[in-house]
């Protein structure tokens, strides 16, 4: 019965926690479709880090989309899908950093400072909160 | 009376009942002491036996960890040629075949290639084998479709190829021997020249050492010594030359411990893998099997007897027998190895007799290592051993996979290599490393103008002054002030320092002329030391430490004034490291050789992962940059355009050192940084400026591989403007002395100046 209900929930834990993050209107990139200027074969692996997203395995994530870097590594999209991983990772300060380097690749892309300002912001604030 | 009689008993009863208790805390004193002296030795004898396990255990090894260059991704539009995709297939043995369905076959038809890919195990999941058609345009890969639906695929990834055997745990290298593999002869003459009884004793051999004692008083000096293969194993284990009765004593209990724990046969083996045979270098020879290869360049099993013989007689002093400097040392030794194996009836005199008339065939000068690339694999050794624990590295059969790219190692040796062969001097020698600019991965490193040579790994352990390579951390730290542009005007008027003492200091530029007022990006395009010392003095030799410090330099710089002028020495690793977060627009990316190590079970081990820190501004870096452009378009590094296109934009800067001792570049396209060294190893003038020498080979490198123009991003807030290159004024783009330039929006320059022609 105990290790029933271990399993169960371990089963829905990261599901649990996918929502708690969203919920916590945290930034949101990982469940939107991928823009334009992600070519295919980036894209490809980013689909499936974001299958590892779901189901928190981060480094699994990570690893995918740092692979998506090599093949496309001035992409600013790809920089700030990792920088979320490290958000959700706990890892602010590498949230931070990578957030900025995204930024920094995409000087004219409003949008996406946008979003990685309040990356920072949000990672710059959970960090202080500890 | 009666007080008395009544006194004594009572003293007596008191006195018997306290003599007891006098004697027993002496006892039980005495009984402590021996219980914690027992105790005591006990912990210490577990100590030592947990001590001699661990090396014991950890030289015991049977499968070494397969090192992976990176892999060859495959996708449309991929900027990859035919030529390109032929080289890999050719390095990973897949085979040209008419009808290509087994794994690792290809065929052509034209330009389009059939494939059957082998399946492989990566670290983040298997990658399937596929037959799949792949086509080229004239410049990139076009298109992948599988061949038996027409499906496209958007990305297929070949297997790595196998760059190396290494055993992570070691530092050397190691050819190791199992001891059925051993030829029975060399156990022979082994166990008969060094330990006669070691199949009887119990680690230490009472009867050696009082045969020794024998031997050595008849002698009148040391002609044998008394340890037991054993002893000496753990001796070996624990190296060093001290000559004390305690460590004489704990080496012997650690030898009764070895045995009582391993069966004979176990301890031979790590025997025959683990004795000093050699030196090469920096470089320890340990085991028969690698010193095998390096004195005869053969497998052990492939030596004959003279040969063998010989191995055996280096086991007593390898330096002071060392057959390639004392050869004849090395024979007497080794024939009587050969006296005492015929005497002891373990070989005929006939053969002996005949190995002693044949010269070992010694090489005569060391041999490669046992890796194709040796450089490289040091680089990967040391990062294994600095970020993985050593438990994790003893395990057998590990997989690691690095980021090694075999074409960029390629370009690295070929130019390194050629443009050593046309300098001056045999001994002129250079280390090369080359990095990936955007993820801070190693791609190739040249250790020596014999990249197979694996002695001396310059690019790793040659720490050299850098010269003026170190100019650009102080013009970082003037532009991130806000106060300085790349058009404003430094002092290059001789300069002269009180140091106290009555020393001073006086640097000089290279042509020894002083050059007035000169735009900021001139002084450092053309390298002029005397603007560069006057403003590194203004900024403060401190502040231009902390940019060197946040660049990636971490080695402790004192703050002398002549760090201005860059007596700071480092390894072109270190170079690489400081000149990648310039590269990076600012983001420092610790440099990485390894991107993944797999258990044998597939498991990953803790990953190191791509990390950056913001080290310095985006906008000043980028500034920067372009006077780094401009330093090789029209500056000191001008002659890389003899071998690039001139369409391809690159930075860098030169490094030369007093007396032309070191010839330094360090620079970037924009996905390849390269840093370059040439010099001698003993630090005698090379004749060579960093123009002459490393540039050279700094281009050579990137000329051989298709890279990108450096384009960055420009920063929010930059504007490009013409200025002259001699007042740093505003000037129509059509004039000869008109340089573009960005500047941070307000600070570009706003008088203008005609064209002087």
């Amino acid at each position: 019965m105990p290790r029933h209900f271990f399993f169960s929930l371990r089963r829905i834990f990261p599901v649990l926690f996918v929502l708690f993050i969203n919920a916590c209107a945290g930034p949101q990139t990982g469940e939107e479709s991928v823009p334009a200027e992600v070519g295919r074969a980036a894209t490809s692996l980013l689909a499936r880090a974001d299958t590892h997203v779901q189901a928190g395995q981060w480094e699994q994530a990570a690893a995918l989309l740092e692979r998506a870097l090599r093949i496309e590594p001035r992409n600013a999209w790809l920089w700030h899908h990792l920088a979320t991983v490290r958000f959700r990772q706990g890892r602010y300060a590498q949230a931070v950093s990578l957030a900025n380097k995204s930024s920094s690749l995409a000087p004219g892309n409003t949008a996406l400072q946008e979003k990685n300002h309040r990356l920072i912001e949000e990672a710059r604030q959970a960090a202080e909160r500890g | 009376m009666a007080r008395r009689k009544s006194s004594k008993p009572r003293r007596k009863s008191a006195s018997r009942r306290r003599r007891p208790q006098k004697r027993r805390p002496v006892l039980r004193a005495l009984f402590t002491v021996m219980l914690i002296g027992f105790v005591a030795l006990l912990v210490y004898v577990a100590w030592l036996d947990n001590q001699v396990r661990q090396q014991f255990e950890g030289k015991r090894w049977a499968l070494p960890a397969q090192v992976y260059a990176r892999p060859l991704e495959l996708y449309p539009g991929q900027a990859l040629t035919v030529e390109q995709l032929q080289a890999e297939l050719q390095r990973l043995g897949y085979r040209e075949h008419n009808r290509p369905h087994q794994p690792g076959t290809y065929a052509w038809l034209g330009r389009s290639l059939v494939i059957t890919t082998r399946s492989f195990d990566f670290w983040d999941g298997r990658e399937p084998s596929r037959t799949l058609r792949v086509e080229f345009s004239r410049r990139n890969l076009s298109d992948i479709r599988r061949a038996d639906n027409g499906d496209v695929v958007d990305l297929v990834r070949l297997d790595p190829s196998l760059i190396g055997r290494i055993y992570p745990a070691h530092k050397e290298d190691r050819v190791l021997v199992r001891l059925d593999e051993v030829p029975p002869l060399l156990i022979d003459a082994l166990l008969t020249v060094e330990d006669r009884d070691f199949y009887q004793h119990h680690g230490v051999s009472p009867r050696a050492i009082g045969r020794a004692l024998w031997a050595n008083l008849r002698a009148g000096h040391t002609v044998q010594g008394g340890s037991t293969l054993t002893q000496q194993l753990v001796k070996n284990f624990f190296l060093s030359n001290e000559r004390t009765l305690t460590r004489k004593l704990n080496e012997a209990i650690m030898a009764l411990l070895l045995e009582w724990r391993y069966d004979k046969d176990e301890i031979l083996e790590a025997y025959l893998n683990e004795i000093y045979l050699g030196q090469d270098g920096r470089r320890a020879i340990h085991g028969f099997g690698l010193a095998s290869q390096f004195y005869f360049e053969r497998p052990l099993r492939q030596l004959k007897i003279e040969q063998i013989t010989l191995l055996v007689a280096l086991v007593k002093g390898p330096s002071y027998y060392d057959p390639r400097r004392f050869p004849a040392r090395a024979s007497e030794r080794r024939d009587l190895v050969l006296r005492l194996m015929t005497e002891q009836g373990m070989l005929d005199s006939a053969y002996a007799e005949d190995a002693r008339g044949h010269k070992p065939g010694v090489t005569p000068r060391a041999a490669s290592g046992v890796t194709r690339l040796p450089a490289f694999m040091d680089l990967v050794r040391r990062q294994l051993r600095r970020d993985y624990s050593d438990e994790d590295l003893r395990s057998e059969g590990l997989r690691i996979f690095t980021s090694l790219d075999p074409e960029v190692q390629q370009a690295a040796e070929l130019a390194l290599s050629g443009q050593l062969a046309r300098l001056p001097g045999e001994d002129l020698q250079g280390g090369l490393v080359t990095v990936d600019v955007n993820s801070g991965e190693v791609l190739a490193v040249v250790g020596g103008r014999d990249p197979r040579f694996a002695g001396f790994n310059r690019a790793l352990d040659a720490q050299r002054p850098i010269g003026s390579l170190v100019k650009p951390a102080i013009y970082l730290t003037a532009l991130a002030r806000g106060d300085y542009t790349l058009a404003t005007l430094l002092d290059d008027g001789p300069l002269s320092l009180d140091l106290g003492a009555g020393e001073t200091w006086q640097p000089r530029n290279f042509d020894h002329l002083s050059h007035g007022q000169v735009p900021l990006f001139q002084a450092l395009g053309q390298s002029y030391n005397q603007a560069t010392a006057r403003l590194g003095l203004a900024l403060g030799v401190p502040a231009v430490l902390d940019t060197l410090q946040a660049l990636g330099i971490e080695r402790e710089l004192p703050a002398w004034p002549a760090q201005l002028l860059g007596i700071a020495s480092l390894s072109p690793l270190e170079v690489a490291q400081m000149y990648h977060t310039l590269a990076a627009g600012g983001f420092r990316t610790p440099l990485r050789a390894i991107r993944a190590v797999l258990t044998p079970q597939g498991e990953p081990l803790q990953r190191y992962p791509l990390e950056v820190v913001q080290a310095a501004p985006a906008l000043p870096v980028f500034l920067l940059d372009a006077a780094l452009v401009n330093a090789v378009r029209h500056g000191t590094g001008e002659a890389a355009y003899r071998s690039l296109p001139e369409s391809l934009i690159v930075a860098g800067k030169t490094g030369t050192t007093n007396d032309l001792r070191d010839s330094w570049f360090a620079g970037f396209s924009g996905d390849r940084l390269a840093v370059v060294w040439l010099g001698r190893d003993d630090n005698r003038p090379a004749g060579l400026t960093g123009a002459r020498g490393a540039l050279r080979v700094w281009a050579d490198t990137l000329r051989r591989l298709d890279v990108q123009s450096f384009e960055p991003p420009a920063p929010l807030g930059i504007e490009w403007v013409w200025v002259d290159a001699h007042t740093g004024l505003r000037i129509a783009e059509d004039c000869s002395s008109a340089v573009r330039l960005p500047f941070a929006k307000g600070t570009a320059p706003r008088e203008r100046v005609r064209c002087a022609d």
